[in-house]
């Protein structure tokens, strides 16, 4: 679980604090949540708190891999294209749910485990069994069709 | 922004998607590459055998043997007649005579010369019966085939 939130936080003392938060915190969370999925609540806690305590250490001057997730995103949406007001991150999710139901098991893996989970390329190349580059040109090709599709619903113009 | 605004949708994928992957176990290298490999060779080898398989048992009767069954008699090799069972009979007419018997089962080696009295697929003792007014045909009173070890006759053609 430390896992997601040192591939954040790229240190693994913060990481382990941000666990400790999260036992905390779904201490108090569970009741009155009661999660159709322990595992994903987990997981989801882990992040926004880890993502949380990134922004909070923004005083960092190496890019971890958060921040090159990001980057990579950037090029689904240039920067002479809007994203439709009307358009709010639930609404959002529920799209790249859409998207991901229509990708295979290895690409759907490589994009939560890039996006979602913020792993290395090398981290998932170990887990898929592709290369790294092949990992690079995966990824390449999904933002890609991502932006694609997200064009095709209406969210970018 | 808009790259935060994508990031943190993502972040809010549903549960499936999430634990779907949460615990990925490392593959090795190439290991996708060799499953295929071994997939398409398991495939392979089960084609060959299957069309072996088949082949061997295509026009074969029951209880195939390994070579075509013949008989050489006076000088004259008779292999088993491709209609059989069609030409299988219980009973002959009285010009059949018998002309001789099976006398020895080689190996199925082709390139091994055949004698008088060698015999594929038939017993040793095998009687061979012909009329005398068709030549290229005989017949042999044999199980050869039979599942149930009946003995019948067995026509064979030859081809000369």
């Amino acid at each position: 679980m430390p896992e997601s939130a040192t591939n954040i936080l790229c240190n693994h003392q913060d990481a382990e604090e941000c666990v400790n938060d999260y036992y905390l915190g779904v201490w108090n969370a569970i009741p009155p949540k009661r999660p159709n999925s322990l595992l994903a609540f987990v997981c989801r806690f882990v992040r926004n708190i880890s993502i949380n305590r990134y922004e909070y250490n923004s005083a960092q001057k190496r890019k971890g891999v958060y921040d090159v997730c990001l980057d990579e995103l950037q090029e689904c949406i240039s920067s002479d294209e809007t994203v439709e007001s009307e358009y709010n991150a639930n609404e959002l999710s529920r799209l790249i749910d859409e998207y991901l139901d229509t990708l295979d098991n290895t690409n759907r893996m490589v994009f939560v485990r890039r996006y979602w989970y913020i792993d290395s390329f090398e981290d998932i190349s170990s887990m898929s069994g592709l290369s790294e580059g092949a990992v690079r040109t995966r990824l390449s090709r999904l933002r890609s069709n991502l932006k694609e599709f997200l064009q095709s619903r209406g969210v970018i113009v | 922004m808009k790259r935060k605004l994508l990031m943190n949708a993502i972040g809010g994928i549903s549960d499936s998607h999430i634990g779907e992957f949460a615990e990925v176990k490392p593959q090795k290298k190439g290991a996708v590459v060799w499953m295929l490999f071994v997939s398409v060779a398991a495939c392979l080898a089960l084609l060959l055998i299957s069309i072996s398989v088949i082949n061997n048992y295509v026009n074969t009767p029951e209880g195939s043997v390994s070579a075509i069954p013949y008989v050489k008699i006076n000088d004259m090799v008779y292999i088993i007649d491709s209609n059989y069972p069609n030409t299988t009979t219980n009973e002959l007419s009285d010009e059949y005579i018998v002309i001789g018997k099976v006398e020895r089962n080689p190996s199925s080696n082709k390139s091994q010369e055949k004698d008088n009295g060698d015999a594929i697929g038939c017993k040793v003792g095998d009687e061979i019966f012909q009329s005398p007014d068709l030549p290229n045909e005989i017949y042999v009173y044999t199980t050869l085939f039979s599942s149930s070890g009946e003995y019948r006759y067995v026509r064979f053609i030859c081809k000369e």
